[in-house]
C-alpha cells in the first residue's frame, strides 16, 4: 500500500495506484508499485513528483509506468514527455499494456554497475527508451535556459548546463548508441548558452538599435530617386524634382528598396547589422557569432538496445578510478551486506556514512583537477578513520564509509569534521563557484535494517 | 602583289594634283582642315596656354588642398561587382583623400551585393545602396546624388581605374575658374591588348577624347562630360535636378549646366582607364546607343539651343551646330560622295580605296603622334600606330555606317525608347512625355 495512494482494482491484479494527495510523498514507496496514475488537479505537485520519479536511479522507480489523469489539457510538453500517457478516464487496458511491455523488456536487463556518472545516465536513458520504445525528442520550453529541452535528460543537469546535456546525447550518438535525425536548429548565447535572445537591427556604425527605415521611391518619368519623405506633401506624393504628382505605383513610381537612418549618429545605410542581446547575461553578439545548436531526435540503435540490456561497455570509459585504501563500490556493497548480517546476528549497531559532493558537471570536466581533489579528500578521510572502517567512492560523487560499532555520536561528529574540512577544500579549489552542494549523512545498521531497502537508498544518494 | 603596287604608284604619280584633290575633296576640304590642321593649331595653343597658366594652376591646386572639401564619388551600375574591388583600390591610392564613396547597385543579378556589402563593412565604401529592381542609370545616379554630402560630385563608371592624381587633377580647375560648372576627365582604354577591336578603340579614344575634347574645351564648345569620369559642382547638379532618363544622360546634363551659363572644361591630365567592348556586337550596340542620343537630345530635347530668344547663347549654339554638322550632316554627305565616286570611277575603285586608306592613315598618324607627344604614357601609346593603316576602315566605314543607321532609326522611329538599356517602365514614361 502506498500512503496517499488509492489502489485501482484490475483484472491483471497489478499494483496500480492513483495518487491524488501529494503531501509528504516518498518515491521509495513506489518501488513496489506496477504503475501510477497522477491526478493532475494539482499540476505543480504532480509534475514535481513525476520529475522526482524519473530522476531516480533506482530502476524499479524510474522505469515505473506513470499516467496523467484529469489533466483538462493543462499538461506541459515536458511532463507529457516524462509520462506514459494521459487518461481522461481511468481505463485498465492502456495501463496494463504498458505495465506488461515494461515488465517484459526489463526481463532482458542484466545488473550494471559503473563508476562513471555519464555512463550511469546513459544506461538509464537507454533502459527507459528500450522499455518504452520511445525516442528522445527536443521539446520547446519557454522556461528552459536554452528554450528547448530533452525532458528526461534535463532531470540530471542543473538549469544552466544545457551544453553538458547535449554533450551526453552527442556522446551516445558518436558511439552509435543513438541514431540522430534532424528536428530543428536553435541559436544560443556563446557566453552563457541561453536561448533567450533579443534580436535587433542596429546601426552599422555605432551599433545603436535606435534606427528608423524609410522606403526609397523611384519616379519613372524624371528618374528622381530618394526617400519617401522627399515626396510627401499635403497634396499627397509630389516629386521634388519635376513637381508631378505620383498617383499610381507601378505606373508612375515604384519602391525598389529601403534606407535606414540611425537616430543617434545620423548614419545612413541599407543593410543593418543584426545583433542578439542575451536576456540572461546581457552579452551583445552579432548574429553570425551566435552558437548554433542542432536539435536531433535520438532513437536507439541495435548497439543502443544492447547497451540497454547489459549496460555500456565502451573501451576507456570504464576506467577504474582507484584510490588507495578505498574499495570499489561493488565490493563495498558486499561488505555492507556482510555488516548488516553481522549486526543482525550480534545484535550490535554499526553505521554507514556518506559524503556527497554534488558538483555540477562543469566542475568535473577538468578530469585531472577533479581526480586530484578526490585524492586529497580521500587522503583526509583515510587518515581520520580507523583501519577497520570500509571506505569507497562511487559515481564520481559520493564517499561511502562503513563504521563497525562506532556509535551514532562519534560518527556524527566525524562526518561533521569531514564536512567542514571538505567544504574548505572545495572553497579553495573552486573560487567564486557557488554551485556545489555538500551533503553528509549516516544510517544506523542494526537488526531492523533491510538490505534491499538500504541498497536502493544508497544507489539514489 | 608587286604588280598591284607597281600599278598603284604608276597611276597616282601620273595623276595631276588637281584631280587627286577633286577625287578626295571630302578629305582635303573637310577632314584635313577640321581634324588635322585645326587640331594641330589648337593643341599647340592649348599647351601654350597651359604653360602660361602654370602658376595660376599651382595656386588653384594649393587652394584645393587648403580647403580640402569633402567630395562625393558616385558609381551607379548593374552587375559590376567584379570591378568594384579594383576601383576601390585605385581610389585608396589617390592623392586627394577627402571623399565619400557611394556605390549604387541598380538591380544586379550577380554577386555584386555580396562584394559591395563586404567592402562597406570593411569601411572601403561609405554607402552602398541596392535597388532590388532595376531603375536605370539615371535613377541610380540620382539616388547617389540624394545621399551625397560633398561639395563636388565625381561620377565614375565601375569598370574604370585611375591614375594616382586623377581626382586631384579633375578638381583643380574648379579652383582656377569659378565659372566652371563641370570638368571632364581623360578616358583611355585599359584593355587595348585584349582584342583588335579594343585596340582600334584605344586609337579612337586618343583622337576623339584626348585630342578632340582638348580642342573642344579650348574653343568653349566641349559638350559631353563623360559618365566614366566627370566632376560636377553639387549645387549645380542639385539645381538641374540631377540626371534625366538616358541614353545620352552624360551629354544631357552637360548641356543643362551649359545652359545655366557655366563653363565646361576638359582636363587631359586627369586620366582614367576603362574597359571597352571587345566584340563587334557589343561595340555596335554601344555605338548605336551613343548615336541615337545625338538625335534624341541635341535635336529634340535641347532644340531650344537653336532658337534665338533671350536664353540664346552663341557658344551653346555653335557647340550643337558643330556637333550636328560634323557628325550628322557630313555623315550623310559622305554617302553621297562615295556613291558618286563609285559611279563615276568604277575602273579605279580599288586604287581609290587604297589611296584613301593611305591619306587617312597619314592624317591619323600625325594626329596620334601628336597625342603621344603630349601624353603621360606616350611610350606605350605609340605602339598603337601599327593599327593606323586600318583605322579608316574602322572609323571611316564601320563607325560611320553604325552612326548613320542609328541617326536614321532614331529620327524616323524614335528607336531609343525601345532600348533595353533603360527599364521598360521608364521608357514608356519618357516616350509618353517626349523626354
Amino acid at each position: 500500500m502506498i500512503p496517499g495512494g488509492k489502489k485501482i482494482q484490475n483484472a491483471g491484479n497489478f499494483e496500480i495506484y492513483l495518487i491524488a494527495d501529494y503531501q509528504d510523498q516518498d518515491i521509495r514507496h513506489f518501488a513496489l508499485a506496477d504503475a501510477l496514475i497522477l491526478d493532475w488537479q494539482q499540476p505543480e505537485h504532480a509534475a514535481t513528483l513525476l520529475k522526482e520519479i524519473r530522476s531516480s536511479f533506482i530502476e524499479s522507480i524510474y522505469l515505473l509506468p506513470v499516467f496523467i489523469f484529469n489533466a483538462d489539457g493543462v499538461v506541459g510538453d515536458a511532463a507529457r514527455a516524462l509520462s506514459d500517457g494521459e487518461l481522461s478516464l481511468i481505463q485498465e487496458e492502456p495501463i496494463v499494456k504498458v505495465i506488461r511491455q515494461v515488465k517484459k523488456k526489463r526481463e532482458d536487463f542484466t545488473p550494471h554497475e559503473t563508476n562513471s556518472s555519464e555512463n550511469r545516465i546513459l544506461t538509464k536513458l537507454f533502459r527507459y527508451m528500450y522499455t518504452r520504445e520511445k525516442a528522445l525528442t527536443p521539446e520547446v520550453d519557454v522556461t528552459a535556459h536554452m528554450g528547448y529541452e530533452y525532458p528526461l535528460v534535463r532531470l540530471h543537469y542543473p538549469a544552466g548546463e544545457s551544453m553538458e546535456m547535449l554533450k551526453i546525447l552527442r556522446r551516445g550518438s558518436d558511439n552509435d548508441f543513438f541514431q540522430g535525425s534532424f528536428i530543428d536548429k536553435t541559436h544560443v548565447c556563446p557566453s552563457c548558452h541561453s536561448g533567450h535572445l533579443n534580436l535587433r537591427e542596429v546601426c552599422t556604425k555605432c551599433a545603436s538599435a535606435h534606427i528608423s527605415s524609410e522606403n526609397l521611391i523611384h519616379h519613372f518619368v524624371c528618374a528622381y530617386m530618394g526617400p519617401e519623405g522627399d515626396y510627401v506633401t499635403q497634396q499627397g506624393l509630389v516629386c521634388p524634382k519635376c513637381n508631378r504628382q505620383l498617383r499610381h505605383i507601378g505606373v508612375d513610381y515604384d519602391k525598389p528598396s529601403v534606407i535606414y537612418r540611425c537616430l543617434d549618429c545620423r548614419h545612413e545605410f541599407q543593410d543593418p547589422d543584426i545583433t542578439a542581446l542575451c536576456l540572461g547575461c546581457k552579452t551583445v553578439t552579432p548574429v553570425e557569432n551566435l552558437r548554433e545548436i542542432t536539435l536531433d531526435k535520438y532513437q536507439l540503435t541495435d548497439l543502443g538496445r544492447d547497451a540497454a540490456r547489459t549496460g555500456i561497455k565502451v573501451a576507456g570509459e570504464e576506467r577504474e578510478f582507484t584510490i588507495p585504501g578505498f574499495v570499489n563500490f561493488g565490493t563495498f556493497l558486499t561488505f555492507l551486506r556482510f555488516e548488516i548480517e553481522r549486526v543482525k546476528v550480534s545484535g550490535k549497531e554499526s553505521q554507514m556514512g556518506s559524503i556527497s559532493l554534488n558538483l555540477p558537471a562543469r566542475l568535473r570536466s577538468n578530469r585531472q583537477q577533479f581526480e586530484r581533489l578526490i585524492l586529497d579528500i580521500s587522503d583526509f578521510i583515510r587518515n581520520n578513520t580507523d583501519s577497520i572502517d570500509i571506505l569507497s567512492f562511487a559515481n564520481d560523487n559520493t564517499f561511502f564509509m562503513i563504521f563497525p560499532e562506532k556509535g551514532d555520536m562519534a560518527v556524527e561528529k566525524m562526518l561533521n569534521d569531514f564536512r567542514s574540512s571538505v567544504e574548505k577544500l572545495l572553497l579553495n579549489t573552486f573560487e567564486n563557484e557557488p554551485e556545489w552542494n555538500l551533503v553528509a549523512q549516516y544510517e544506523s545498521l542494526n537488526a531492523d535494517t533491510e538490505y534491499n531497502v538500504l541498497i536502493n537508498r544508497v544507489k539514489t544518494i | 602583289m608587286i604588280d598591284f603596287w607597281q600599278r598603284f604608284f604608276d597611276f597616282w604619280l601620273n595623276v595631276p594634283p588637281e584631280r587627286i584633290i577633286r577625287l578626295f575633296w571630302y578629305f582635303f576640304l573637310l577632314e584635313v582642315p577640321r581634324y588635322l590642321l585645326f587640331d594641330l593649331i589648337v593643341v599647340i595653343l592649348f599647351m601654350l596656354k597651359r604653360l602660361w597658366n602654370t602658376r595660376a594652376y599651382e595656386s588653384a591646386r594649393n587652394q584645393l588642398f587648403a580647403e580640402n572639401p569633402l567630395i562625393s564619388i558616385i558609381v551607379p551600375g548593374k552587375n559590376e561587382g567584379v570591378h568594384i574591388p579594383k576601383l576601390v583600390q585605385s581610389l585608396t591610392e589617390q592623392t586627394y583623400r577627402n571623399y565619400q564613396l557611394i556605390i549604387i547597385d541598380d538591380g544586379s543579378t550577380d554577386n555584386t551585393p555580396i562584394i559591395c556589402r563586404k567592402l562597406e563593412k570593411e569601411g572601403k565604401i561609405d554607402l552602398f545602396l541596392r535597388n532590388e529592381e532595376r531603375g536605370g542609370k539615371a535613377s541610380a545616379a540620382n539616388l547617389a546624388l540624394r545621399f551625397s554630402k560633398g561639395k563636388f560630385i565625381v561620377h565614375l563608371d565601375a569598370d574604370t581605374s585611375f591614375d594616382r592624381d586623377a581626382i586631384e587633377k579633375i578638381l583643380t580647375p574648379f579652383y582656377a575658374n569659378p565659372e566652371i560648372g563641370a570638368v571632364g576627365g581623360n578616358v583611355k582604354v585599359r584593355n587595348a591588348k585584349e582584342a583588335v577591336v579594343a585596340s582600334f578603340q584605344a586609337v579612337e579614344y586618343l583622337q576623339t577624347i584626348t585630342m578632340g575634347r582638348m580642342v573642344a574645351s579650348y574653343l568653349g564648345i566641349y559638350k559631353i562630360v563623360s559618365g566614366a569620369f566627370g566632376a560636377f559642382r553639387k549645387d549645380l547638379i542639385d539645381r538641374v535636378g540631377g540626371w534625366d532618363i538616358g541614353p545620352g544622360l552624360d551629354g544631357d546634363i552637360t548641356v543643362k549646366i551649359r545652359k545655366m551659363g557655366y563653363r565646361i572644361v576638359f582636363e587631359p591630365r586627369a586620366v582614367c582607364l576603362t574597359n571597352v567592348p571587345t566584340s563587334l556586337k557589343k561595340l555596335s550596340k554601344q555605338r548605336f546607343r551613343w548615336a541615337r542620343s545625338m538625335v534624341r537630345f541635341r535635336l529634340r530635347k535641347h532644340a531650344d539651343i537653336f532658337v534665338p530668344d533671350q536664353n540664346f547663347q552663341f557658344r551653346n549654339f555653335f557647340s550643337s551646330v558643330e556637333n550636328l554638322f560634323f557628325n550628322v550632316v557630313l555623315d550623310a554627305l559622305w554617302f553621297f560622295y562615295v556613291i558618286r565616286l563609285v559611279i563615276q570611277n568604277p575602273d579605279i575603285l580599288f586604287l581609290m580605296v587604297v589611296m584613301k586608306m593611305f591619306l587617312y592613315g597619314m592624317s591619323n598618324f600625325v594626329q596620334v603622334v601628336l597625342v603621344c607627344m603630349m601624353s603621360e604614357r606616350g611610350r606605350q601609346e605609340i605602339k598603337l600606330l601599327m593599327y593606323i593603316p586600318f583605322m579608316s576602315i574602322y572609323d571611316g566605314y564601320y563607325l560611320r555606317l553604325i552612326r548613320t543607321i542609328a541617326y536614321a532609326r532614331e529620327w524616323l522611329a524614335s528607336s531609343s525608347y525601345d532600348d533595353e538599356w533603360n527599364p521598360r517602365k521608364s521608357s514608356i514614361q519618357a516616350k509618353q512625355h517626349q523626354l
